[in-house]
């Protein structure tokens, strides 16, 4: 019996841990400190790019001169005219019908607006594509006011996550597997798949090799459930009920598969949407008591939404998709994985929270903001399984990965931590 | 067994699908070594029998266009061969077999695996995993505040004998000879001395609440041996039935209560005291004389409540009854009381104790007659007793009983105090419930 190799792991999640839970606060706080910190990072960038001659300026000092050359960094407020709107939806109840929800509230006339700390101005010129861009994202936009009080934009800089440690060789080639959207509840719909997977894991399938550098496994949420739970104006509590038996069964399943696999290789499982877990952006690692067997052995352990672990000097970052899943509801990119690239050059991870995104009013810190660039950036619960290796300025290397749902693909990605090499691997079982 | 030994005996049932994977699991084999020994074996059934088996093949192989690795199950050979030859690097294993054409196999269920071919170097428990229970997630961890947490006897009674030691100075204010006494009275009987700490830590443990404050006085009461022997011990003019009755009481616990015993009782105390004190009851009235020993005590502490109740504590009913059937008096928060009241008290209760005392004499003559013959000394006693009263309502007392039990015929001097009685014990019952 062959064993699986060592290698160095640390978790960085720390930050996305909460010491509080206070909800009462707003969320402006947190805004602001988001603009105040990338403001801090992205200065420095700016004037690199762009020089020291042109003035980095708050849009209060313009004062409405015209022809003033000068760098703005503010945070992008998108009005959009379908955008979500609690208010609207309180009024609509009392007056109309509720309008259809829509898939994607993106439209090309969709306003985009600078804000800083003070101020605000809409932007235009060929450089701003309004359709990509989100509410929330921090950048420097250099340009000029002109006499209609427009902001005309002749380049735009993003923080582009940081910098990147360069990833030495390591002696011991490693690989991650990345796996989400489990959906123990529609389970019995793929079990020759899971069947697979898990002796895939294990190295049963002549694979023993590949399955001893095969170091970690990460479960990129929805382990529970795929979908939201269905809502039924009647008998709302037996069904609630119901689905409480459902779910409860659901995690202790999901505890004996994730004691099975944590004998075979580390297993970090994350909360999903849809799993039973805290709403708010970062979700909190799954209780302890949730998994009493798996629990037990240190190879196994629950970790926050998003993550961050470092695996052989490999930093990994990722989430279960609600950021990406977001993206794509207001803004016009067309793929998740687009969408993940966005974020990783916008130097967030979910810049739309706390605007259309569920977010934890964090009064003090934005942990969201990717200070460093990772090497595997991965989102989980994906449609379909893309990758790109995403070199940007400096030559920085970053593997994105969107993990596809199991449930929907029976696939799971395969990381080598070493060479950033990225594979799909899929089980399926042919119709009979 | 082996899986070839299960084989040849025909242990394992083809007519449900048979998945290689459950295989590994139940023989501790490598897949590839379940592969060849049921392919072996289905090969030669085959081969012999008309038999025929349908098997699901395992077919692994990157996709043409590069887009991954492929695990896929494909059923029959000739399905293998078509996905042989559209994967590249191509291979191929068993993956379930059962017999072709028979039942319909059930749904499959998931089952974990268990077998793991490459594992984890340094697989390890996580501490405290396993000797740690946890019921519904709550730790039994003692709790500050108002929790009750259980603790070892010993931890009990360290505190019980402190605070007895600090009873000690309330007694030595009312007057020496008390003091004396109930110190004697301690050194002897160690029980009762434990008891009186257990009140104590009772006490300290249920200071507030009516309720606590209900139970927590009977087990204070337990220190007050040597305060309800005050009368007796002052006076030296109580009856030889009381004598013996006080000489009785710290004996009969020191007999029959074993230190360990004392201690189990001290534990059943800290559960659930008024329990306790009905179990003191049950145990020490096991003989004739001490039953009357008892009634003699009840109501000696029933004319002592009557007396107490007015001043301290009101009385209900309940509580009456279980002082009654409690061994103990009240608390000793009397201490403050003065002097006069004191005094008035003990005379009462001689008086209460000259007329029980000579109920015991009391029979049926010939006629049919019940007569009551005093022995001089308690009827010396009690006039002595009568004359030593100052007020009416201490007269009153001592005159229902006589009145009672004296015959017609008897014309004693109790039967003059008893013609006297009808008006005071009207006043006596009416001045009790007006302070009840």
């Amino acid at each position: 019996m062959a064993n699986r190799i060592e290698c160095s792991y640390e978790n960085l999640s720390s930050s996305f841990l909460l010491q509080s839970s206070d909800y009462q606060k707003q969320f402006c706080h947190l805004y602001a400190h988001r603009l105040a910190e990338m403001t801090r990072l992205l200065k420095p960038l700016a004037q690199s790019k762009w020089g020291e001659d042109i003035p980095i300026m708050k849009l209060c000092e313009l004062r409405g001169e015209q022809d003033v050359h000068c760098i703005i960094i503010g945070t992008i407020y998108k009005h959009q005219a379908h955008k979500p709107s609690i208010l609207r939806d309180i009024s609509e109840e009392n007056q109309l019908a509720p309008q259809p929800q829509r898939q994607n509230y993106s439209e090309p006339g969709d306003k985009v607006i600078l804000e800083d700390e003070l101020q605000r101005a809409r932007l235009q010129g060929e450089h701003i594509t309004g359709r990509n861009l989100a509410t929330g994202i921090v950048c420097a936009v250099k340009g000029g006011t002109d006499s209609d009080g427009y902001f005309n934009v002749e380049d735009m800089l993003f923080y582009e996550s940081g910098p990147q440690k360069s990833l030495t060789a390591s002696k011991p080639k490693s690989k991650l597997v990345l796996v989400s959207g489990l959906d123990q509840l529609q389970s019995h719909n793929y079990v020759d798949a899971l069947n697979m997977f898990q002796y895939w894991l294990s190295g049963s399938f002549s694979n023993s090799s590949d399955a001893a550098s095969t170091v970690r496994l990460i479960v990129a949420g929805n382990s529970v459930r795929n979908t939201a739970v269905a809502t039924v104006p009647t008998l709302q509590v037996a069904r609630s009920q119901a689905n409480a038996n459902d779910t409860v069964q659901a995690v202790s399943q999901l505890d004996s598969w994730f004691a099975a696999w944590a004998q075979a290789l580390h297993v970090d499982v994350m909360p999903g949407a849809f799993d039973p877990a805290n709403f708010m952006l970062p979700q909190q690692p799954f209780h302890k008591c949730m998994f009493p067997l798996a629990g037990k052995l240190s190879s196994f352990q629950a970790v926050p939404n998003p993550y961050s672990c470092r695996v052989n000097n490999a930093l990994i970052v990722g989430t279960a998709g609600q950021n990406i899943a977001d993206l794509l509801r207001s803004t016009g990119l067309e793929s998740s994985l687009e969408a993940l690239r966005c974020t990783l050059s916008w130097g967030h991870i979910a810049p739309t929270a706390p605007d259309t995104l569920a977010c934890y009013p964090y009064i003090q810190s934005d942990p969201f903001i990717m200070k460093q660039c990772p090497h595997v950036y991965f989102a989980g619960n994906c449609e379909k399984f893309e990758t790109e290796l995403l070199v940007g300025s400096g030559g920085k290397q970053t593997r994105l990965v969107c993990v596809p749902s199991f449930s929907k693909t029976q696939s799971v990605a395969l990381v080598d931590l070493e060479t950033l090499d990225c594979r799909e691997i899929k089980f399926q079982v042919e119709a009979e | 067994m082996s899986l070839q030994q299960a084989l040849d005996d025909c242990l394992i049932d083809f007519d449900r699908r048979v998945l290689v994977t459950d295989l590994l699991e139940k023989y501790k084999l490598t897949y590839k070594e379940a592969h060849e020994t049921l392919e072996a074996h289905i090969k030669e059934q085959e081969r012999a029998n008309t038999n025929k088996f349908e098997k699901r093949f395992l077919v692994h192989g990157m996709k043409a266009n590069g887009d991954g690795e492929l695990y896929t199950i494909v059923q029959g050979e000739d399905k293998l061969k078509e996905w042989l030859d559209k994967l590249q690097n191509s291979q191929s294993q068993l993956y379930s077999v059962e017999i072709a054409g028979g039942s319909k196999t059930a749904a499959p269920i998931f089952k974990p695996m268990q077998h793991v071919e490459v594992k984890l170097a340094k697989l390890e428990q996580r501490a405290g995993a396993a000797t740690k229970p946890v019921a519904n997630g709550v730790d039994h961890k003692p709790l500050n505040g108002n929790a009750v947490t259980t603790k070892p006897a010993g931890v009990k009674v360290e505190p019980t004998k402190a605070t007895g030691s600090k009873l000690e100075p309330t007694n030595s204010t009312s007057s020496k000879v008390e003091s004396t006494t109930s110190t004697e009275e301690q050194k002897k009987s160690s029980p009762t001395e434990q008891k009186g700490g257990k009140g104590k830590a009772a006490v300290a443990a249920t200071k507030k609440g009516s309720i606590n404050s209900f139970f927590s006085a009977a087990p204070a009461g337990k220190a007050q041996p040597p305060k309800e022997t005050k009368p007796a011990a002052a006076s030296k003019a109580a009856s030889g039935s009381m004598e013996n009755f006080l000489k009785k009481q710290p004996t009969s616990s020191e007999s029959k209560k074993s230190p360990t015993e004392s201690v189990k009782k001290e534990l059943t105390a800290a559960a659930n005291t008024s329990v306790q004190l009905f179990d003191d009851v049950e145990s020490e009235a096991s003989s004739d004389e001490e039953e009357k020993l008892d009634k003699l005590r009840r109501k000696v502490v029933g004319s002592g409540d009557e007396s107490d109740d007015g001043g301290t504590k009101p009385t209900t009913s309940k509580r009456r009854r279980i002082s009654d059937s409690e061994d103990e008096e009240q608390p000793q928060k009397k201490s403050t009381e003065t002097q006069s009241k004191q005094q008035q008290q003990e005379e009462e209760k001689e008086a209460m104790d000259v007329d029980a005392a000579a109920t015991n004499e009391t029979f049926l003559d010939d006629d049919g007659f019940v007569i009551t013959v005093r022995p001089k000394k308690q009827t010396q006693a009690a006039a002595a007793a009568t004359k030593k009263k100052t007020s009416p309502t201490a007269a009153a007392s001592s005159a229902p009983t006589t009145k009672k039990k004296s015959p017609p015929a008897a014309a004693t001097k109790a039967g003059k105090l008893a013609k006297e009685t009808p008006k005071t014990k009207q006043s006596n019952i009416s001045s009790f419930f007006t302070k009840k």
